[in-house]
């Protein structure tokens, strides 16, 4: 089982917790506003081909977000002081939703730092001709359903379902309280803190992963994207069939196959 | 014991089967649910309650601030309390109050209660609410987990502008400003009186304490809600070794008086029923933005009082319920004084804000409420505490003497 282990950034303002598995290339996952509760299957199935590095981001188990305040510069940094840390220069680098948002700002921050880019369903852009939804303002089951394809599914009811013992829930509660707070603090009201003025400095080869019955950013975003990236040396848009927004989850091979494609092509 | 009257200027005409049809009352109503026509008559009519409040000398008359909200149609508090501040003479301006986490720079708030405060001749009680989830987060914009830093930044801001002598500069995380300059002075020295509107925020009651100012526990579940915030609070006042003066604590509290009882249900029943199941239908997802409370909070079990599991509970309620759960206090004036200052006493408050304006009641039930309950249930309670404890925290208006009276104000 791969143990989370804690690394320490900013004379201590930050203590990091993160999972480190496999060998051959840095790839690092950058999880979504759902957290990452554990080294996933998905992950799991990743480092067989890559040193995988995931992160706990700051309130998500990970301390220190009353630092970051809400400002999306503070965040980025705080995840380049970390690969300094932990010693990848040039990683190939995976971010999901909330994840993929910072992927992208990191990689418009240090663009000749990123080897190459996975975005997966990325939060990060608003235009009003296709709103997106509101994720803070769904109770946790509507939340739950709406991420899923197929609301029936094993991954979406175990995310409707609280652990049975009392005080397990109640941290459960409180974790997810922290996590979307956490998240909040840089995808609040909207999503839009400008990243479509930062894309254009993106460097890295780009492929954009969507599901296509995604009801949290509607699937036109990827689009969006491919324009915005004008800096990218290529840009790979690919649609997964019968995947929501917790693409990962719902359709983990479509999303393995497509991202070690890229990833090893 | 201050007496005061509170309006929350609800609009009186949703339509019969608003919560069953409706969404929410607050974020996302439809905005054409309101009628211009109907808002301009509304406004000038609680124009008229409120003033009426300060004819049946009542100590005090409150209004607050809410967005998106057809419950309480006042995005701006400071409007309503300059208009009343010309056309009272004696009631306290108790603005509970500004959300000033919202306002950038904050000053504008510190220079609009300062004019409040000069053309009121001393009158005002400045509210500083850390502002709630629907209005800040939902309807206004302001990310949760910084909505406090925002507030405290904005706070220590806009006592400094009252206070200091010489121009300064701010530098804050949220707010700069190189020339901090207010000329214009609050009567009130060194500043107007400070209350806190909560809603049972662990970490609010420790900082108004700190700071010595009025925490005001406003809710409409009456005495079962005021007694978990008011507990909390008095255990935390006693922890910190300060005194359990009761002026420290304001109170709202719904109160419906009629000649007797049963005439109470008659006429007032209809209009809470409205209140209950219109008014405060706030959909769940609204009221508690995931970083407005902090973990402290959410620990402690401390929950707000808006949304769809509150509102299930309440769903069908009538008056009996409403009466005997304390939410309202209701009946004759005998019944009425009996039962008010029972919870009076029992949550030591010593600053209570009597809501007697409620849902779709019409002016001439407002009317007979507001003079019963003056007349009648008032003078029992007025003299509660004032023999054990001094009230540090109410306004200290200029002389009568000395007030400019409008119409023949000039300055000399």
């Amino acid at each position: 089982m791969t143990v989370l282990k804690t690394i320490s950034l900013r004379g201590g303002d930050f203590n990091v917790k993160y999972y480190r598995e496999g060998t051959g290339e840095h790839l690092v996952f950058l999880h979504s506003a759902g957290g990452l509760p554990a080294f996933t299957p998905e992950l799991q199935a990743l480092s067989k081909r890559f040193t995988v590095s995931a992160p706990l981001l700051p309130g998500f188990g990970s301390d220190g977000e009353e630092h970051l305040h809400e400002e999306v510069q503070k965040l980025v940094f705080w995840g380049w002081d970390l690969l300094d840390a932990l010693e990848i220069e040039r990683p190939l680098l995976v971010g999901h939703s909330f994840g993929g948002m910072l992927a992208a700002e990191m990689a418009a921050t240090e663009p000749r730092r990123v080897k190459k880019l996975v975005l997966m369903a990325p939060a990060g852009l608003f235009f009003e001709e296709h709103p997106t939804a509101d994720p803070f303002a769904m109770t946790p089951d509507a939340l739950a359903k709406a991420a899923f394809h197929d609301p029936q599914c094993e991954a979406a009811k175990a995310l409707t379902t609280p652990p049975a013992d009392p005080a397990a829930a109640t941290e459960a509660i409180v974790a997810r309280v922290k996590a979307l707070a956490a998240a909040g603090r840089f995808l609040w009201p909207n999503g839009d803190r400008g990243l479509n003025e930062r894309l254009y400095r993106i460097k890295a080869p780009t492929l954009v992963l969507w599901g296509q019955s995604d009801r949290i950013i509607p699937p036109v975003y990827a689009n969006e994207f491919r324009r915005l990236l004008v800096g990218a040396p290529s840009v790979k848009v690919k649609a997964i069939a019968a995947a929501g927004h917790a693409l990962f989850a719902e359709q983990q091979q479509a999303a393995l196959d497509a991202i070690v494609a890229f990833c090893t092509n | 014991m201050k007496v005061n009257w509170f309006h929350l200027m609800p609009y009186r005409f949703l339509p019969a089967n608003f919560e069953n049809d409706y969404h929410s009352v607050w974020v996302d109503i439809p905005t054409g649910l309101f009628d211009p026509m109907r808002g301009h008559n509304l406004y000038n009519e609680f124009l008229d309650e409120l003033e009426f409040a300060d004819k049946m000398g009542f100590d005090g008359i409150c209004v607050n601030e809410h967005h998106a909200n057809a419950y309480g149609m006042m995005p701006s508090p400071n409007l309503r309390a300059a208009a009343i501040a010309r056309r009272t003479s004696n009631a306290n301006l108790i603005v509970l109050g500004n959300s000033i986490a919202m306002y950038n720079p904050p000053l504008r708030v510190a220079e609009e209660f300062a004019m409040l405060d000069l053309i009121s001749g001393g009158r005002l009680v400045a509210g500083f609410p850390v502002g709630s989830s629907p209005d800040d987060n939902f309807a206004y914009g302001f990310v949760p987990a910084t909505l406090r830093e925002r507030y405290y930044e904005a706070h220590d801001f806009i006592k400094r502008a009252w206070i200091e002598q010489e121009p300064f500069v701010f530098n804050g995380r949220y707010n700069k400003v190189r020339y901090t300059n207010m000329f214009i002075r609050p009567l009130q020295k060194p500043h107007p009186p400070i209350w806190i509107p909560g809603g049972g925020s662990v970490e609010t009651w420790d900082w108004t304490l700190d700071h010595d100012y009025v925490y005001c526990a406003l809710s409409y579940l009456g005495y079962e809600y005021g007694k978990r915030v008011g507990s909390g609070y008095w255990e935390r006042c006693a922890a910190k070794g300060m005194d359990l003066n009761p002026y420290r604590f304001g109170y709202l509290q719904l109160i419906c008086v009629s000649e007797t009882d049963a005439q109470a249900e008659k006429d007032y029943a209809e209009h809470l029923e409205y209140f209950y199941n219109k008014c405060v239908h706030i959909a769940e997802e609204f009221a508690d933005a995931p970083g407005y409370r902090t973990e402290a909070t959410i620990r402690a079990g401390l929950r707000g009082q808006g949304g769809n599991a509150a509102t299930m509970f309440r769903k069908g309620l009538k008056w009996k319920d409403f009466v005997d759960r304390a939410y309202v206090i209701a009946g004759s004036p005998a019944t009425v004084r009996d039962k008010l200052s029972w919870v009076l006493k029992d949550l030591k408050v010593g600053q209570l804000m009597a809501l007697q304006q409620i849902g779709s009641m019409p002016k001439h039930l407002v009317l007979k409420n507001t003079e019963l309950f003056a007349k009648e249930v008032m003078p029992s309670i007025k003299k509660m505490w004032d023999e054990e404890w001094e009230d540090r925290w109410s306004p200290r208006p200029i002389p009568a003497q000395q007030r400019a009276i409008a119409g023949r104000a000039e300055a000399r």
